[in-house]
């Protein structure tokens, strides 16, 4: 049913607010409950969430509650949400997506194939593609949208696919080739992820860069920012600006304004 | 379905070759069968090592990976397994309300569903059940007519990583919860119709049921 994850959220919602939660201004996805020293978090994705708090019997009776209201099951410990795999010991927790990588390399038949060392040519010309056109674009689309998925747990992915993600509507045979030769590269180590950190406090630290009028067809500069909680990396993205700089100055300072945008925003969420 | 679950369906432009010689090994088998030839120079075992992961972890990833399910209501109800989950969803939709039995007025269209499969794991790896879902074909519904609003978000990735991210450093517990049947326990506002499910008949004839 088309509305049916909306009438659920608004129960969902409606429920935690009884309990005494507030909604969170910067996502509407995140429920926060203070009281006196406790602190309880929720975070609701559809059907999943994860709790997260300083009193675990506090955690319990919220369990109990919201076991009341609907019918819940509580899968314990956070291990395995929305295809990634979560290990966590004293040094940090552990993401990855190493089943979801392994699908995407079984999936286009490329579990014997010789590995390459980094993802994308350096000198690639992909926008500029003359080549024929694909005759199952729908299969390129697929692909593309798989990697877009992993790139939850791989920044090193965020630039790759960002230039492939310009295609979907045209592809060719460059991109369809360059998009393997990212599966190609996965196969390297599927099981590589993200460490977020025990040891850390929580201070933002942020990059950004941008070059300059580097897509031949727009002539518009790319902006990349990545972003740390202590040393745990949480936002990272890369992203054609929408003007066109006349200078690399230019260029950056835009850079910087969108980064400092997403710091207030993570600011906010925390 | 939730995100890497949909049944993988092996490429149709792959379908003049013989892809699937190199059969994925199962994780926690992959370091001892490195030595194995499996017919190439660069088997994906040399590249999958879960060495550093305990045993029931292992155990755990091992299971994840492999599993296969049914893909249409033909191939599913030669299994008793299946047919168990079915009798199952439809006794939660019927125990929720979730619709009325009811002839269907004039000038109005019943929705077709489906069924769905797929094999829920407890987090220690084991399979918890097989569960079947009835899903309406909600691509047939018409907007005004069978529904207004419909936009629900959901959690931006860089807010899970946040949230994740705060929860280690400050060494917080984390938990996960799972919702039976979520999408049943919201109130519907439109008047929606639907045909009855395959593989289970009203007991009069021209009857849909009503959401």
């Amino acid at each position: 049913m088309r509305q049916a994850p909306r009438c659920w959220f608004a129960k969902l919602a409606g429920a935690l607010k009884q309990y005494g939660f507030q909604q969170s201004h910067s996502d509407y996805s995140l429920f926060t409950l203070h009281k006196g020293t406790l602190q309880l978090h929720v975070l609701v994705y559809v059907d999943d969430l994860i709790i997260s708090g300083n009193n675990s019997a506090a955690i319990h009776t919220f369990k109990h509650y919201s076991s009341t209201c609907f019918h819940m099951k509580d899968l314990g410990s956070l291990k395995y949400f929305l295809g990634i795999e979560v290990a966590r010991n004293s040094t940090g927790l552990f993401l990855c997506q190493r089943k979801y990588a392994l699908d995407i390399i079984s999936e286009v038949g490329m579990l014997g194939v010789k590995l390459v060392a980094f993802p994308l040519d350096q000198n690639h010309h992909l926008p500029l593609a003359d080549g024929p056109p694909l005759s199952d674009p729908d299969h390129y689309r697929c692909l593309v949208g798989r990697l877009i998925y992993l790139s939850i747990t791989r920044p090193e992915l965020s630039y790759c696919v960002h230039m492939l993600a310009q295609f979907m509507q045209h592809p060719h045979q460059e991109h369809w080739e360059a998009a393997l030769r990212i599966v190609r590269y996965l196969k390297g180590n599927p099981g590589q992820g993200i460490l977020l950190r025990a040891d850390c406090d929580l201070q933002l630290y942020a990059w950004c860069d941008s070059d300059w009028a580097s897509c031949p067809l727009t002539r518009r500069s790319i902006t990349g920012w990545f972003v740390l909680l202590g040393n745990s990396p949480i936002s990272w993205k890369t992203r054609k600006q929408h003007t066109v700089s006349r200078s690399s100055a230019e260029a950056e300072y835009r850079s910087m304004a969108t980064a400092t945008c997403e710091l207030i925003w993570l600011k906010a969420l925390l | 379905m939730g995100r890497g679950q949909c049944t993988k369906i092996p490429s149709t432009r792959l379908q003049d070759f013989v892809t699937h010689t190199i059969c994925k090994l199962s994780p926690s088998k992959s370091s001892s069968c490195s030595s194995q030839s499996s017919g190439t120079p660069y088997p994906i075992a040399h590249y999958v090592n879960c060495d550093n992961f305990s045993t029931p972890y292992r155990h755990f990833l091992a299971i994840i990976t492999v599993g296969t399910k049914p893909q249409t209501f033909a191939e599913a109800v030669k299994d008793e397994q299946w047919r168990q989950a079915m009798k199952h969803e439809i006794h939660a939709l019927e125990h929720n309300d979730t619709w009325t039995m009811e002839p269907l007025p004039l000038r109005k269209k019943a929705i077709g569903c489906k069924w769905v499969y797929r094999i829920k794991y407890n987090s220690d790896g084991s399979i918890e059940r097989f569960k079947a879902r009835l899903v309406i074909l909600g691509n047939n519904q018409v907007e005004g007519l069978d529904y207004n609003e419909k936009f629900a978000h959901v959690a931006k990735m860089i807010t899970v990583r946040t949230f994740l991210a705060a929860a280690v450093a400050k060494s917080w517990e984390l938990h996960q919860m799972d919702v039976h049947n979520a999408f049943l326990h919201g109130d519907l506002e439109e008047e929606v119709y639907m045909k009855m499910p395959p593989g289970f008949r009203s007991p009069t004839l021209n009857q849909v049921c009503r959401l």
